[in-house]
């Protein structure tokens, strides 16, 4: 399987594996790290687009030997693009609870109302512990690589998550809805 | 923080997890693919449509678009088109215009339509079609006036 630096250095010259792959291999992780930052379906469906055009128009740029993962770039892009999209227009349309929706009808009005008031608990959350909690909480990146994209000391990513728990905990605890009726889903 | 207290918020941020890791990334547009002509992944590796997400457009601009996309078939090949004779009363016989389909692209346009009025029997209508390119690329037929007779 080729790297990431491999799939930019191919689409550089429009050689396959390259933007595809890469697209694939990203694209889902980014979009939902603009939508749980954003809210917006709209906007983070922008913001993804906008990152491979960028992606695709500067992969000969890219450094293969550069000390910084690609991961922790494309973030270090997303945020930025995230940035320009929320100060250049007023957020509309789907909101992020829309992407969640359950698939299925069963139990479905509970359920997404869990899921979306989770949601919303997250999106009160300031920019800095939100980003540091969907990086983390939600997405699974190492808390050196939310170091490396947010250029911070993994020490200031930590008490901004811990900040983060304890805010959301808060928001919760007005929610009377219970996940232990969804038990088995949510494991 | 209490140790029940961290597994309620962990819980709930484990549930918004596996529903959020169910999210597909959106398709690649054709704006993207077009970034670079060569970069285009083959179709199977193209991430599907969510189906659990909202359209872009209304609802009814989808609706509209079926419709008119009905009509522009019974337009081909843009001249008298004869209704046959399985077909559902309300496609009645319609005479399209010659030149229609240039003329098209040059949105707004009437296209005819037949409408099947229940005391009347079928009748021509006429409706302004327009051709609609959104934000994402992509193209769709939207009625931008109500049924009208001529």
């Amino acid at each position: 399987m080729p790297n990431d630096a491999t799939l930019l250095a191919n689409a550089a010259i429009g050689r396959e594996p390259g933007m595809g792959l890469f697209y694939e291999r990203h694209a889902a992780r980014i979009y939902r790290y603009a939508l749980m930052m954003s809210g917006s379906v709209s906007v983070a469906e922008d913001v993804t687009q906008a990152l491979f055009v960028h992606v695709m128009e500067n992969a000969a740029a890219y450094d293969r030997g550069r000390s910084r993962s690609s991961v922790a770039w494309l973030y270090g892009i997303a945020r930025n693009k995230l940035r320009s999209a929320q100060r250049s227009r007023e957020v509309t349309g789907a909101a992020v609870e829309t992407a969640l929706a359950p698939d299925s009808p069963e139990r479905a009005y509970r359920w997404s109302t869990l899921i979306a008031d989770t949601a919303k608990a997250v999106r009160t959350l300031p920019v800095e512990q939100r980003e540091v909690l969907v990086m983390c909480g939600l997405q699974e990146v190492d808390y050196a690589t939310v170091a490396e994209i947010l250029n911070v000391p993994v020490g200031t990513v930590r008490s901004r998550l811990s900040r983060a728990r304890s805010r959301l905990r808060a928001v919760l605890d007005d929610n009377e809805t219970s996940l232990e009726e969804f038990s088995y889903e949510a494991r | 923080m209490r140790p029940d207290e961290r597994s309620a918020v962990d819980d709930r941020l484990a549930a918004l997890k596996s529903v959020l890791e169910r999210v597909p990334a959106p398709p690649l547009t054709a704006e993207t693919a077009t970034a670079d002509s060569t970069a285009q992944p083959p179709a199977r590796e193209r991430p599907a449509v969510p189906t659990n997400r909202r359209p872009a457009w209304p609802a009814a601009v989808g609706i509209a678009a079926s419709v008119a996309i009905a009509v522009l078939a019974l337009m081909r090949p843009w001249s008298t088109v004869e209704r046959p004779p399985e077909a559902a009363p309300a496609l009645a016989t319609a005479t399209i215009p010659a030149g229609v389909r240039g003329d098209y692209l040059a949105a707004p346009i009437l296209v005819p339509i037949a409408v099947q009025s229940v005391t009347r029997g079928p009748e021509l209508h006429y409706v302004d079609a327009q051709i609609v390119r959104d934000r994402h690329g992509n193209t769709g037929v939207v009625f931008v006036g109500s049924i009208r007779e001529e």
